[in-house]
């Protein structure tokens, strides 16, 4: 339509035009836009970033192909050593496997102590700089230096770098306080910690180069790294049992002398099952590490084995799944710290009450009454 | 709780059940075994401590089931 000056002015339907002249021009455009976007649908923009993807871990693999080519096994050299002749021809499928292969024990970049020879022993003390902890430290300090650049500009109305960084903390703060109730707001950073450095730990072992370099391993494929950060989470445990409920209250749990009260049988069953739960207090740092641990060393030799005998479309479907399993990996250590450590300062009463259903519970873990409820009362 | 959170509950509590019960177990079975080997009464030691773990584990995966339920529903 033309107005009448000549200049084209599109067309209002009837509805934008009931709408600008209920709200005014400005309110009606925002609210034209809104409603668009609503009748839209959701955006169905993923399709084009995921073939995306797929063309660059295809590319991304081809690369690492070229640049570290698989090389022939050395007789004798186990699991896989490169052959020293040139000549000797590349055996497939058997050399792409064996050259997958690494010891659970990590090699040894920096040796603080050469006059000492490498142990075989499976616990052995050994000062040296590892490539899993060398990834580590890399991956710390990525971190750090992220958490240390996005913060730098803090506003009322946050910038880029400030949204992107409350998004991910929050995130994981309201998934926390979903879990545990507003008591876990207190553990959250040491929940934020654990998960973000073993989430970035577990993906570091799925980028090719850290694959096939001898001086970068996954640090969670490490059981050094996994047994540490276990016992972090060990020691965390019962060092808020006792900071919350005092050196006698804590133990109290375990080593409970009141069912003696109930009779001298009743009293050494309950003594025998406080005993038991100590001492399964301690597989805890076990399970939580040898999880951890299993699933990544696994995943990556499961990785690098698909990887080596075929170049294409399964190895993205691979290091698809792998993306994800490290992420659950990631994520169940995380919560189980955070459960156990909530369970520990749990009081014991307060522990029997829910088992016997005395408490009443609250709808997802909220302390104020449900709204209906309060509609109810009032 | 939300559906995220009930989730990742969920997949902590059945990863954790899992391998509890094994590590356990295996523990039983390696501490009888090393009774065994001490005091030259394989296999008895090694069953009792089988058991012995296989119970602990079962009792431990009992309380963790009661604290989820008690906690998340």
């Amino acid at each position: 339509m033309t107005a009448s000056n000549g200049e084209s002015v599109s067309e209002d339907s009837a509805p934008e035009r009931r709408m600008k002249e209920a709200l005014g021009p400005e309110l009606a455009s925002d609210a034209v836009e809104a409603s668009a976007a609503v009748a839209a649908g959701p955006s169905r923009g993923f399709i084009r970033p995921l073939l995306l993807a797929i063309a660059a871990i295809v590319v991304l693999q081809l690369v690492a192909f070229f640049v570290f080519p698989p090389y022939a096994c050395e007789p004798g050299v186990t699991p896989c050593a490169p052959a020293h002749d040139p000549a000797q021809p590349f055996a497939f499928p058997g050399d792409a496997i064996l050259a997958n292969f690494e010891f659970p024990a990590p090699h040894a970049v920096i040796d603080l102590t050469p006059e000492s020879p490498p142990s075989h022993d499976i616990l052995t003390f050994d000062l040296t700089i590892s490539s899993s902890l060398l990834t580590a430290w890399i991956v710390m300090a990525l971190i750090t230096a992220l958490a240390f650049l996005l913060s730098r500009r803090v506003a009322v109305s946050p910038y880029r770098s400030q949204n992107a960084l409350e998004y991910v903390y929050e995130g994981l703060a309201n998934f926390a306080t979903s879990l545990g109730g507003p008591g876990a707001r207190r553990y959250v950073p040491i929940f934020v910690a654990f998960f973000l450095f073993i989430l970035l730990s577990n993906w570091s072992g799925l980028l090719p180069f850290v694959g096939r370099t001898e001086q970068l391993r996954a640090p969670t494929s490490d059981v050094n790294v996994t047994i540490g950060l276990a016992l972090v989470a060990f020691a965390m445990f019962h060092i808020e049992g006792v900071r919350a409920l005092g050196f006698r209250g804590y133990f109290g749990k375990f080593f409970n002398l009141n069912g003696f009260k109930d009779g001298f049988g009743a009293g050494l069953i309950g003594l025998f099952v406080g005993v038991l739960e100590f001492l399964l207090e301690f597989v805890k740092p076990v399970t939580l590490s040898m999880r951890l641990f299993g699933n990544i060393y696994a995943g990556e030799i499961a990785l690098g084995v698909i990887s080596a005998l075929t170049i294409f479309v399964i190895p993205v479907a691979m290091l698809g799944l792998e993306v994800l399993l490290n992420f659950m990996q990631a994520l169940i250590f995380s919560v189980l710290a955070l459960m156990f450590t909530l369970a520990a300062i749990e009081r014991h009463d307060e522990h029997e009450q829910e088992e016997h259903g005395a408490v009443a519970h609250l709808p997802e873990g909220n302390i104020e009454p449900h709204i209906d409820q309060q509609a109810v009362t009032a | 709780m939300n559906e995220f959170g009930r989730l990742g509950a969920y997949l902590a509590l059945f990863s954790e059940i899992a391998i509890t019960l094994l590590v356990t177990t295996l523990v039983g079975v390696l501490a009888g075994y090393w009774l065994d080997q001490t005091l030259a009464t394989l296999p008895i030691f090694v069953v009792v401590g089988l058991l012995l773990g296989f119970g602990g584990g079962g009792y431990g995966v009992y309380k963790l089931i009661t604290r989820f339920l008690a906690q998340y529903e």
